[in-house]
């Protein structure tokens, strides 16, 4: 689904250039649950931003589902994202003044979908999730593991094909934590490939696939044991 | 202290290092405060300063009116002398003509001059309360028909022309020629409220030919302990008895329109009653301007406050009181409060005396209008108070949420819900003040451009008018004015340049004689009409058209036929269906006159006057005294048609025409001598200050909205905008981002326009009103008068739109360029 060739991401300072991404090599087959970890600074949520294709001031080259993403421009590109992709954030990002339901048909209004389509979609994805009762309420008037919920119903009601996470428990106790990696995980038993950045072990271990990032580089993969771990030296995962 | 003045210190430091903000808070607030502070100053030197006399309290106007007019002192001389013998509530009552007539002074010296007398009772002066300066005013015997001529000067007058002689009084001046002994001097105070140079015995008498119509005021001081309800309960009841003695004046009112009644109201409000209503919507546009600008302010410091969460956020969390925030915010306010304030003020002294010169308005000066202590104290008092009201409390509740959410990380995104309410309230409001502000300055402005569309029925090119006042026992007879006319016209038409020259008493959009007038031989139709006084050649002149029959030649004498010509409205009204051509008309107590000639229909006193019946009469053929009273209440007028080339207006011309009459009269001095163009002008003159007004005021209030909506987005794209990095990373494109912010300035536009439509519809009548008591006409008449109401609330959209898409572009380009990334890791 994603391959990544000799990817590299900076921003100036001054004069000087500060790599938050070095050389990634990285391959993630379709159906996977990677976490992405590393300490802060490390390049985990730049990363996320380039495979969410909200970031396109990177070089090198990513193929996503054949598709070579570094020839596309800024428009294609947030038309690949729309239809593909969904976000889940750390910080939920509900609006404020929009309901669960209407924050959940958020992306399908950015699409040509006839209204009742929308509605009959959003309609079940609240029943998917279970949180028809809620549909009509604020987000300030829900705990943040509903907040959360909403926020995942709002990044799969599209059906992407790639489902990324920035740490989507982070704001949550551990109980609602684990229900929530429970439903990522059910989502990726349904054909959902999940990429996540998180700093939680317990989280990862939901995954099928850990990455390690270090300032910048990719330093561990345990889908490829044989990466070098040493910076400045490239690797590739299998 | 030291607190304060650290406070004080941050305050400008903070404002310095945002000076947009502190530069349009300031501008906006001293603005608003300097057009009320300058209207403050005009209408407590008008509408709210009593007059100057001493306890004027005391003072009242009486007022034969119908009910619900304005406040006036209208009265007959035989109702005013019927209120002397009978009224009980007042201890003294006082009757004048009904204005300062223009009069022809000379002191000797050969230059005379254009003054203003005021004709009075006896008792008016004594019941003013004033004392003379020097002499005396004057007595019973004094205002006795056939007394010894005497005058009493305004300190002004006497100053100006006199050089304060001090031994004035016992000497003689000459007014119109006849000499007058000076028995006084009344303080200048007097002079302010109407402008008289001098005053001279009324002399009522019932022989005067005005002596059974409103050509009088009447004043009165109450009783001590009595009041004005008493006053107008004991006249009240004294209605009937009039109706009972003088049966005719039940005639002077429609069929259903209310009764003639004698009413009692404060002096004061007499003397503002014209300048009221203008005032007063002034002011209303004023507060609305000021409303716009507070609403403004509190836009700028909700923004402000939002842009400083993190800042007070940090404060609290180290330890700073509530007490001391408040302090903060307080400081701030009142720094530009206090800078605003004082510019303000600067603005209101510049613009005062801009205001005072350009209105066409007559405001009575009861007191000086300056920018003094109490209007400096008011200036900044409405600083203060606005900034208080419209800056700190928004920007408390922002710090009160603030507060309440520490430096806790908010996992929403978007501006909460009442604060979005809060600042869409501002700027809808702002937008429905500013719409009805709009279309109210383009309704004044249409009616302008309307009325100065009426055709006049003359020629204003290259049409000039020469007045002068022929008063006196020189001008009282027929023979001499006629002759004294003749020669001037012949001395005009020798000036290069000139090419006809034509006399008429009653200009057109001027003063006139009103009469009555009708067919000869159907007295029952003989009602009100208008007189004028013409020379041979005067249509030709002043080139209003002759459709039928002929003009008035050098044959038409004293002794030959009396002959006269009627407009088309007469004709229509008296003859109708048949040529008015050889019928007989009667103007006044006139003998029967034949109708030579057909004119076209012309304004008489002003452009919004209904076309009124009118009879023309050759000069030669007016009875001496007819001339008398014309002369003694009308300027004479020379029209003068000039060849097309050359300016007219050159000093050399002014100085010919000027002694073309000097020449012939050195005590007659040139009143006016203007365009006609003038005359139209001046009776425009009123809607177009209002529409200039309102159209200032409304360019104002568009700024403040241009601002307040830029203000609004810019602080809600600042706000939003990890919401619109959420909305990006969820799949909006770029052009629905901005096609969002654009739609939301535009929405709270829409919504204010609705409001301000509906608010300008309320206005019309208002404005009517306005109109109406401003160019003399009735409410009714004026409403035609102002143009559609779709057409100003149309212009007033349009303009209001284009603003809002104009303001709403920058941050809505703003909002689409951001990066999702960037906005995602936005606070």
């Amino acid at each position: 689904m994603i391959d990544i060739h000799n990817l590299e991401r900076n921003y100036k300072t001054g004069h000087t250039d500060n790599f938050v991404l070095r050389r990634i090599y990285l391959h993630i087959a379709a159906g996977e649950f990677v976490t992405i970890m590393g300490p802060s600074g490390a390049g985990k949520s730049s990363l996320l931003n380039v495979l969410a294709m909200l970031d396109d001031q990177w070089r090198g080259e990513f193929l996503f589902e054949g598709t070579p993403v570094q020839t596309l421009n800024r428009k294609q590109r947030a038309e690949l994202a729309r239809r593909r992709t969904g976000m889940v954030f750390q910080s939920y990002h509900l609006i404020d003044d929009l309901t669960v339901a209407e924050n959940i048909d958020l992306p399908l209004s950015y699409k040509d979908i006839p209204r009742p389509e929308r509605q009959a979609l959003v309609a079940d994805t609240l029943d998917r999730f279970n949180i028809v009762g809620k549909k009509d309420l604020y987000p300030s008037q829900l705990s943040g593991g509903q907040q959360q919920l909403v926020g995942i119903a709002r990044a799969v009601i599209h059906k992407p094909s790639l489902l990324l996470a920035d740490e989507p428990t982070g704001n949550l106790h551990s109980e609602q934590a684990a229900e929530i990696m429970q439903l990522f995980r059910t989502l990726n038993q349904q054909g959902t490939t999940i990429v996540q950045v998180t700093h939680s072990e317990a989280n990862a271990a939901f995954g099928s696939r850990t990455l390690e990032l270090r300032d910048g580089w990719l330093t561990r993969d345990t889908a490829n044991p044989n990466l070098n771990s040493a910076p400045g030296a490239p690797g590739a995962a299998a | 202290m030291n607190s304060i003045l650290q406070d004080l210190r941050y305050t400008l430091r903070q404002l310095g290092r945002s000076p947009g903000f502190a530069v349009t808070a300031i501008l906006t607030l001293a603005l608003g405060i300097g057009a009320t502070t300058a209207m403050y100053s005009l209408v407590r030197s008008t509408l709210l300063a009593p007059l100057p006399y001493p306890h004027s309290e005391e003072l009242v106007g009486i007022g034969l009116v119908q009910s619900g007019t304005p406040p006036a002192s209208d009265q007959t001389g035989e109702t005013g002398d019927f209120l002397l013998a009978h009224a009980q509530s007042f201890s003294s009552i006082g009757i004048a003509g009904d204005r300062p007539l223009g009069q022809n002074f000379s002191n000797g010296s050969g230059k005379a001059q254009t003054i203003y007398s005021l004709h009075v009772s006896s008792g008016y002066l004594p019941t003013l309360g004033v004392p003379a300066l020097l002499g005396r005013t004057f007595t019973r015997e004094e205002d006795l028909p056939g007394a010894a001529p005497t005058v009493v000067l305004s300190e002004d007058l006497w100053r100006r022309v006199l050089n304060a002689d001090p031994n004035i009084v016992g000497q003689a001046i000459h007014i119109n020629g006849d000499p007058f002994t000076v028995i006084g001097v009344m303080p200048s105070t007097l002079s302010t409220v109407d402008g008289t140079d001098v005053w001279q015995p009324l002399h009522l008498s019932a022989t005067d030919p005005g002596y059974q119509g409103t050509n009088f005021q009447t004043i009165a001081r109450l009783k001590p302990g009595a009041s004005v309800a008493q006053a107008s309960a004991e006249l009240s009841g004294l209605t009937s008895t009039i109706f009972r003695q003088f049966p005719d004046y039940q005639k002077w009112t429609r069929p259903g329109a209310p009764k003639l009644q004698e009413f009692v109201w404060p002096l004061q409000q007499i003397v503002v009653s014209n300048a009221r209503s203008s005032l007063i919507a002034l002011s209303a546009a004023v507060l609305a301007v000021l409303l716009m600008a507070c609403l403004n302010l509190a836009g700028l410091m909700t923004a402000r406050s939002i842009t400083r969460k993190p800042e007070i956020a940090l404060r609290t969390a180290l330890g700073a009181s509530p007490a001391m925030m408040l302090r903060l915010l307080l400081t701030e306010s009142l720094v530009l409060a206090f800078v605003g304030s004082l510019l303000g003020l600067g603005f209101a002294h510049l613009a005062l005396p801009l205001l005072l010169s350009a209105s066409p308005i007559g405001l009575p000066q009861l007191r000086q209008t300056t920018v003094d202590l109490p209007v400096a104290a008011f200036a900044i008092l409405t600083g203060c108070t606005s900034t208080l009201l419209f800056g700190l409390l928004p920007a408390l509740g922002v710090f009160r949420q603030t507060i309440g959410s520490s430096l806790g990380n908010a996992r929403t995104a978007g501006e909460s819900a009442p604060r979005q309410r809060l600042s869409k309230s501002l700027i809808v409001a702002q937008v429905t003040l500013a719409t009805m502000l709009l279309s109210t300055g383009a309704l004044l402005l249409n009616t302008f451009l309307h009325m100065r569309a009426i055709p006049s029925g003359v020629q204003p090119p290259h049409l000039y008018v020469l007045q002068v006042n022929l008063k006196g026992d020189a001008y009282s007879s027929t023979s001499h004015t006629q002759q004294f006319i003749s020669v001037v016209e012949q001395r005009l038409r020798q000036i290069p340049g000139v090419a006809q020259v034509a006399t008429v008493n009653g200009l057109p959009i001027d003063r006139g004689l009103n009469n009555s007038g009708g067919p000869a031989n159907h007295p029952d139709q003989i009602a009100y009409a208008e007189s004028r006084f013409i020379t041979p050649g005067y249509f030709r002149t002043v080139g209003t058209t002759l459709l039928a029959g002929g003009d008035i030649s050098d044959a038409d004498t004293a002794t030959s036929q009396p002959v006269a010509l009627i407009n088309e409205f007469a004709a229509k009204r008296w003859f109708p269906g048949r040529s008015p051509i050889g019928e007989y008309v009667i103007t006044g107590s006139d003998k029967p006159r034949r109708v030579i000639g057909l004119i076209a229909n012309v304004h008489s006193s002003s452009l919004t006057d209904s076309i009124a019946p009118t009879i023309y009469v050759p000069y030669t053929q007016v009875d001496n005294e007819s001339m008398k009273t014309i002369n003694g209440w009308f300027a004479t007028s020379f029209v003068l048609r000039t060849v097309e080339r050359g300016n007219f207006r050159d000093p050399e011309i002014t100085t010919a025409v000027s002694a073309a009459v000097t020449a012939v009269d050195p005590e007659v001095p040139v009143r006016k001598f203007v365009p006609m163009q003038t005359f139209i002008d001046d009776n425009v003159a009123a809607p177009r200050f209002f529409s200039w007004l309102a159209g200032g005021f409304a360019g104002f209030a568009l700024l403040l909205t241009l601002i307040g909506l830029f203000g609004l987005l810019s602080y809600q794209v600042a706000s939003r905008t990890r919401e619109l990095g959420v909305r990006m990373a969820l799949g909006a494109q770029r052009h629905q981002i901005l096609s969002m912010v654009l739609k939301n300035g535009i929405m709270l536009t829409a919504i204010g326009l609705v409001f301000g439509s509906i608010g300008s519809c309320a206005l019309r009548s208002v404005i009517a009103a306005l109109v109406s008591s401003t160019v003399g006409t009735r409410a009714t008449a004026t409403a035609s008068l102002l143009g559609a109401q779709t057409v100003s609330i149309s212009i007033a959209g349009a303009a209001m739109l284009v603003s809002a898409i104009a303001a709403s572009l920058i941050p809505a380009r703003r909002a689409a360029t951001l990066e999702p990334t960037e906005a995602l890791r936005a606070e």
